[in-house]
């Protein structure tokens, strides 16, 4: 279980990220859903440890992880824009996280390999990543993240950059997967249609603090305040 | 005495003993490095030091560094770490740089009683004279003779305009011959100097940056276009000993008005490994038989005048009347200011 | 974006990397640049600057520099229009050869001119200035020119206006930012030029450069070399400053098109124009390297690389240490280089902005200071002068900011997002850069280690300061090959010089290869 508690994080005189405290259960998917400044990204950041927290803590099952470094939490992490390596290939993408886990080299090739079929990208494993369209791409960020089980999987706008059509595909896709796979997940996105697919619950973020949590009808229903019930009618 | 003291006593006689065992002299280097101007190593051959190293079981190595200067900058320079044990060319006209810098260590030679001892500048003994020469105007005969002309007999002759556009010189800073003569002209005509080369200029001189290149490109018996130029007084029994067919009579004759004695030292440089053997090896740049081939070799004189010169020299050589020199301390003193205003005149 | 995010790489790693370019350069520039300051007013500066042989140096290096930079750009221009506005077959070629002067060390373009017979002479050095910066002005300008869309120059030619008219009130003012770069590249070349008029310049023709070496060198003069320098710096300094603020100032997007649409193929009497231009200054640059050539095979060149002179030693034997010397040379300047681009493109860090100034500081400056500075400064508390590793490490100061300038772009364009992407997959700081950074710049560093074995291969200035007779490099060879009589060893000069250009000719054609848009050029 992920625990957030007081979480605050400025840059220079604005506070991007005001007094945060939220819960995500095991096996549980929350989408944090704002504006744009709203400060969702910093927060995902702040939890993966890529963004320092000036003031409250994270924490994982109670362990506190606030002065651990990024690649010691065990997190998975899917960036805007994907952040694919452009000097491997599809496999090698996918295989970065096993190898740095020192897995032996059959192991490694089996679980890419089986991660690539789920995201059904078998075929294009040997192919450079900087020949993929957009929505291939987002699934080997996908693969790649999945791929050495992380505890929790976090996903920054993933689908972001693509078109309408393929992004109602892909956020159903997503979802399944990560249903499958039972992981725990956090999703920021501004779209609200995209967070109801996705989440069991939805946070809202207005600028920098958790405004309101619930599932989405919750929040239609009973809007905290008249900028909740502007932002998601 | 406290034990703490009293083992600091022993650990110093210790290591003033492993000092006077491992002290440097007493050890026989394989090789001994002579660092010298570019015309000093020209003439070194195989033979050179053969009985030299014959004798000692000690090679003798040759660091060529350039010109005169350059030789003794690259040798400050070096001071701490130096690039050979014994330096041989320093003249006159660096000595006291040389000196003052400290590049030498003290070093008398038991055959220095056979040196003419005039040639001793340095009270000190750092360095030890191995030969003199004299640098004097030479011209070509058969061009004088060709334009009907008389060569020129005194200094005062070169600003003559019938000498205009025959005369080759060499740039002083750059140059030994050059400053010289150099050395010569400010002697002769003491604060009014730079009017002489003012005059010289009017008088077309042309200046070159060094002494082979100008000989041998630059003045008429090699080929060049002007049959005056700063060469040494032994050149004439040079041109002798390399003419191509055989010949008793030197195509080139010596101006003896005007010339300046250099004196050629060697000493051993501070932070030499070995100056014991460095010390032998100065000896032996005096004995008769190292002294023998200086004039035909580098066409200067012997500074050991126990030494007969050779034929070709003794009947070809014109020994000037009365060479000028210099105190090294007054070149010192007024070197760089002098060439500052030299340059000034000559390339404005 | 947040202006300032907690950087993914922690400080302190940043200031341990920093900690090796930063010993470099404050050791091997920075402190001697302050020993020679402190040479220069202890011999009271003021004394000296209104010396009027300085001013006579100073007056030669400036006007020689001028004349050599419009020279260049009138010989130049020409070539510059026929390659950047017509396609002909040839026209790659042509663009290719015309680069190879300006890649051929000093010493080699000067020794081709003295084997025109032309040592001596102001026209020989401008001549020569000219040969090796004709590139410069074809590929700065026609880089530019390539691009302007010809529709700009046809409406004023719509609108009544001769081609000449055209030219001079449309097409110059267009390329003016480009001529003004180019210019100002030029000028700082010839400014501090030292191979080429060393060899050339004979005696009395003197330029800041070579009077530095003069005083240094062979007058020993040290707080004279030292005015000079500082004088020299700040001439270089003025134009850097004056060339970085105009330097913003680019040719409006307006009238840029793809390079594709605006070559045509020449037409009618265009025809013969564009190939008179590229023939004849094709034709008119190729004489000195081969009269370089024939003279070198007609006096048999090669063959006296084998003889051995007793003062300057066998010539080949040059070839072997500067081999030695480069390859060294080079894999300081790699590990120096790689550490500085990693801080400099952290970007955001105060420190990386400072350190990109300082890196360049050596490049700015001229060879011959870093030589000087080496000579009044390394004597203490190790005295380096005297050991092997001083050539090497010259080297490598000089061609540190050449590797910093192929791989901290490189460098940067590597999204943030993808070194956090590892992070996040588990792998540590050193991990990040082992297999990310390191594999997406290793292209970028082998063209980074080919510039420094080229800029080895052919350093002449700094060089002759420090080499001593055991350690001379091919190009010391070649200039006392030139200062010995006699014909053989003239010879053997050119031989040389025709080797070390082939030599550099390979290496670059190498880089080449390994080169693409994305790697900067010079």
């Amino acid at each position: 279980m992920l625990q957030v508690t007081n979480a605050t994080v400025r840059f220079g005189d604005t506070t991007a990220v005001d007094d945060v405290t939220l819960q995500v259960a095991d096996t549980e998917r929350v989408a944090i859903l704002g504006p744009s400044g709203s400060g969702k990204s910093t927060l995902l950041r702040a939890i993966g440890g890529l963004d320092h927290l000036d003031e409250g803590s994270v924490a994982w099952d109670g362990q506190d992880l606030t002065g651990v470094p990024p690649h010691r939490r065990r997190f998975g992490f899917m960036f805007q824009g994907y952040a694919l390596f452009p000097h491997m290939s599809v496999r090698q993408n996918v295989a970065f996280g096993l190898r740095m886990e020192h897995r032996d080299h059959s192991e490694v090739t089996t679980r890419t390999d089986e991660v690539l079929s789920w995201v059904g990208m078998s075929d294009f494993a040997d192919r450079s990543v900087e020949a993929l369209s957009g929505g291939e791409q987002q699934r080997v960020a996908l693969a790649r993240t999945l791929a050495p089980e992380p505890r929790l999987v976090m996903l920054d706008e993933p689908l972001g950059a693509l078109d309408r059509a393929l992004r109602e595909r892909l956020i159903v896709e997503v979802t399944d997967l990560l249903r499958q796979a039972g992981t725990t997940s956090l999703y920021v996105t501004h779209d609200h249609e995209e967070a109801a697919v996705f989440a069991d619950r939805i946070a809202l973020l207005h600028s920098g603090r958790l405004v309101q949590s619930g599932t989405l009808d919750e929040l239609r229903h009973a809007p905290a305040d008249e900028w909740v019930a502007d932002f998601i009618r | 005495m406290r034990p703490g003291r009293l083992t600091t006593l022993f650990g110093a006689v210790l290591v003033l003993a492993a000092c006077a065992t491992d002290d440097p002299a007493a050890e026989r280097p394989d090789t001994l490095t002579i660092v010298s101007h570019d015309s000093f190593a020209d003439g070194v051959t195989d033979d050179t030091f053969a009985s030299f190293t014959e004798s000692t079981g000690i090679n003798v190595e040759i660091v060529a560094a350039g010109d005169a200067g350059s030789t003794v900058n690259q040798a400050i320079l070096t001071r701490d770490n130096p690039i050979g044990d014994v330096l041989f060319g320093v003249d006159d006209a660096f000595l006291s740089r040389a000196l003052d810098e400290d590049i030498f260590v003290p070093y008398t030679s038991e055959l220095a009683s056979n040196v003419i001892p005039s040639l001793f500048l340095d009270p000190e003994d750092r360095v030890t004279p191995i030969d003199y020469g004299d640098v004097c105007l030479n011209y070509d005969i058969a061009w004088f003779e060709n334009a009907g002309l008389a060569p020129p007999t005194s200094l005062e002759d070169l600003v003559a305009p019938e000498y205009a556009g025959l005369l080759v010189v060499m740039d002083p800073a750059q140059s030994s011959p050059g400053l010289a003569f150099f050395l010569a002209t400010i002697d002769r005509f003491g604060s009014e100097w730079p009017g002489y080369w003012e005059s010289l200029v009017a008088n077309d001189v042309a200046v070159v940056s060094g002494w082979s290149s100008g000989y041998y490109s630059d003045f008429s018996h090699h080929g060049g276009a002007r049959p005056l130029i700063v060469s040494y007084a032994s050149s004439p029994p040079a041109e002798v000993i390399f003419a191509e067919g055989p010949t008793d009579t030197a195509p080139t004759g010596v101006v003896t008005d005007g010339c300046y004695r250099q004196v050629e030292f060697a000493g051993i440089l501070a932070n030499s490994a070995h100056p014991q053997a460095a010390g032998e090896l100065i000896d032996f740049m005096l004995s008769p038989e190292f002294q023998e081939t200086i004039p035909t070799t580098w066409f200067v004189f012997p500074a050991n005048d126990t030494v007969e010169l050779p034929e070709v020299f003794a009947d070809n050589t014109v020994v000037p009347v009365d060479p000028t020199s210099m105190d090294p301390a007054e070149i010192a003193a007024n070197r760089d200011e002098w060439l500052a205003t030299w340059r000034q005149i000559v390339a404005p | 974006m947040a202006p300032d995010r907690r950087p993914l790489t922690p400080r302190r790693t940043l200031w341990a990397v920093a900690a090796i370019p930063v010993a470099f350069v404050g050791y091997l520039f920075v402190y001697p640049m302050v020993r020679i300051l402190w040479l220069s007013l202890s011999e009271g500066l003021a004394d000296l600057v209104f010396d009027r042989r300085l001013a006579g140096v100073a007056w030669f290096t400036l006007w020689q520099a001028v004349v050599s930079t419009l020279l260049t750009l009138v010989i130049a221009a020409p070539l510059t229009w026929a390659v950047s506005r017509y396609e002909f077959p040839g026209r790659r070629l042509a663009q290719a050869l015309v680069v190879v002067p300006f890649v051929l060390p000093t010493v080699v373009v000067g020794t081709a001119f003295a084997a025109l017979g032309w040592r001596g002479s102001v026209g020989a050095i401008l001549a020569a200035h000219v040969f090796y910066n004709v590139a410069v002005v074809v590929r700065t300008v026609g880089g530019l020119w390539a691009r302007i869309d010809r529709r700009v120059e046809e409406a004023a030619a719509m609108l009544g206006a001769s081609p000449w008219t055209v030219f001079r009130t449309v097409t110059l003012p267009l390329l003016r930012p480009a001529i003004f770069a180019a210019a100002s590249i030029v000028f700082l070349f010839t400014f501090t030029s030292f191979g080429v008029i060393l060899i050339l310049g004979g005696f009395g023709l003197a330029t800041i450069e070579v009077e530095i070496y003069r005083q240094a060198v062979i007058i020993f003069d040290l707080p004279m070399a030292a005015v000079l320098t500082l004088l020299q710096l700040a001439g270089v300094m003025t134009l850097l400053t004056y060339y970085a603020r105009r330097q913003d100032r680019t040719a409006s997007p307006l009238v840029l098109a793809a390079e594709t649409s605006t070559r045509r193929r020449p037409t009618g009497r265009t025809r013969w124009l564009v190939g008179g231009s590229v023939t004849a200054t094709l034709a008119v640059m190729a004489i000195p390297p081969g009269v370089l050539v024939a003279r070198a095979l007609a006096n048999d060149g090669f063959g006296r690389l084998l003889d051995t002179d007793p003062v300057v030693g066998r010539p080949i034997d040059a070839v072997p240490t500067s081999l030695w010397f480069a390859s060294i040379a080079t894999l300081i300047a790699l590990v120096v280089g790689m550490c500085a681009a990693f801080v400099v493109s952290r970007r955001g860090s105060r420190l990386s902005q400072w350190f990109d100034v300082v890196l360049m500081l050596p490049l700015g400056t001229s060879a011959v200071t870093i030589g000087f500075g080496f000579l009044v400064a390394l004597g203490q508390p190790v005295d380096l002068r005297a050991t092997t590793v001083l050539v090497p490490l010259a080297h490598a100061l000089v061609a540190v900011p050449f590797v910093v300038r192929v791989m901290a772009p490189l460098l940067r364009s590597i999204r943030p997002s993808v070194r956090e992407a590892a992070a996040m997959l588990g792998a540590s700081p050193a991990q990040v850069f082992r297999h990310v950074d390191l594999p997406i710049v290793s292209r970028a560093a082998l063209v980074g280690a080919g510039f420094a074995f080229v800029v080895s291969l052919g350093e002449f200035g700094a060089t002759s300061f420090v080499a001593r007779p055991a350690t001379t490099t091919v190009p010391v060879m070649i200039f006392r090959l030139l200062g010995r009589p006699g014909t053989g060893n003239f010879a053997a000069a050119l031989g040389l010089a025709v080797l070390l250009g082939a030599l550099t000719a390979v290496v670059i054609l190498a880089i080449d290869r390994f080169r693409s848009g994305d790697v900067g050029s010079f």
